[in-house]
């Protein structure tokens, strides 16, 4: 391994603080700051593997160095970087260190990016496209003044627990818009069984580590991701091409209470 | 170790540290040796995993050791000195 040495000033002098950076690194920590360090440098050391392992070509052209400078020791060297942004290029969306983070500041976990549709505040929600702010009202996201603005004219929306089998079965009888429409739904209640659309940004999910198990889970889902946005947007534009189809999904939705409490 | 008495104990004490070998714990050699580099080549690399891994099980088995006798310490009964310490 090659040493950095401090920049000379003169043959017998050198620079203050390059001498000083120079015998920080020399310090003898203490055993568990020792420890901390060297976890940091497993991760570095997978990273790299990780690297190696799904981008060859890139790996073996880089010239950019595994350690990180001095005045950055604890954050990511420039060959994370490369790393870190190829996996957002090309493998699943994942949070930049530059735009979160301080130069000496690593991520805990792996900073994935979710891609859910949260409705946090009416500023949000009024932001929302109409169908998807329909959604929001079905699956009870929104309160009930929302209703009368979203989609006036529309039947008022029944209570009761909803028989998602017999909803997703109307759905698929009533044809055209309406056979994917239990997918809007799936999307705004954060339950498609995707990583990346039902983990919220609010409530957090699971937090995971640069293993290459979960690297390759993680690209998976996100392939998987695309194809149900590609579908989600695909239906957005169909309703708001057609709104008399959200008035109709709105009749299947009060048809969908379950029977007992009908009944009852 | 003898226990007659305070005096032969710290003498004991002094000898056994004196003649214990010299020894940086791994985690810290390892530890120093990283951050003094200012460049790793691919080879080096590759070779660092284990290393690090090996550094960090005996660090930790190091670290464990220090909090048990430190929890041996706080446990022990104290004891009356034989030996007036100078100053009174």
């Amino acid at each position: 391994m090659a040493s950095e040495a401090p920049e000379l000033v003169s043959a017998h002098t050198f620079a203050f603080d390059a001498a000083r950076a120079q015998l920080q690194r020399w310090r003898v920590p203490t055993l568990g700051q020792a420890l901390d360090e060297l976890l940091v440098w497993c991760e570095r050391c997978t990273l790299m593997a990780l690297y190696r392992q799904y981008f060859p070509t890139e790996y073996a052209r880089s010239q950019a160095n595994v350690v990180p400078p001095m005045n950055r020791a604890g954050g990511y060297s420039d060959r994370e970087l490369e790393f870190l942004g190829l996996v957002n290029q090309r493998l699943f969306p994942i949070s930049q260190p530059e735009d979160y983070l301080g130069v000496d500041e690593r991520f805990p976990w792996i900073p994935f990016q979710e891609c859910s549709v949260e409705f946090y505040d009416e500023e949000d929600f009024s932001s929302w496209r109409r169908p998807i702010q329909v959604f929001a009202c079905l699956i009870g996201a929104a309160g009930d003044d929302w209703w009368k603005e979203v989609l006036p004219g529309a039947p008022l929306l029944q209570d009761g627990t909803r028989d998602w089998e017999l909803f997703k079965r109307l759905c698929r009888r009533a044809g055209g818009i309406l056979t994917d429409a239990p997918l809007g739904l799936e999307v705004a209640s954060l339950s498609t069984g995707n990583l990346f659309f039902d983990t919220s940004s609010e409530v957090g999910g699971d937090a995971f580590g640069w293993e290459p198990d979960v690297v390759a889970f993680l690209a998976a889902e996100w392939r998987k991701a695309r194809e149900l946005n590609a579908r989600f947007d695909r239906l957005i534009d169909a309703f708001e091409r057609e709104p008399s189809a959200l008035v109709r999904l709105v009749t299947l939705w009060n048809r969908a209470i379950e029977k007992k409490e009908k009944e009852s | 170790m003898s226990t007659d008495s305070g005096g032969r104990d710290s003498d004991a004490v002094i000898e056994f540290l004196v003649a214990a070998p010299r020894y940086v714990n791994p985690a810290i050699a390892l530890y120093q040796e990283l951050t003094a580099a200012s460049e790793i080549s691919r080879e080096e690399m590759l070779l660092l995993q284990p290393r690090i891994d090996a550094a960090i099980q005996e660090g930790q088995q190091a670290l464990e050791l220090a909090v048990q006798s430190l929890k041996a310490l706080v446990a022990t009964e104290p004891m009356a000195s034989v030996e007036v310490p100078n100053g009174f």
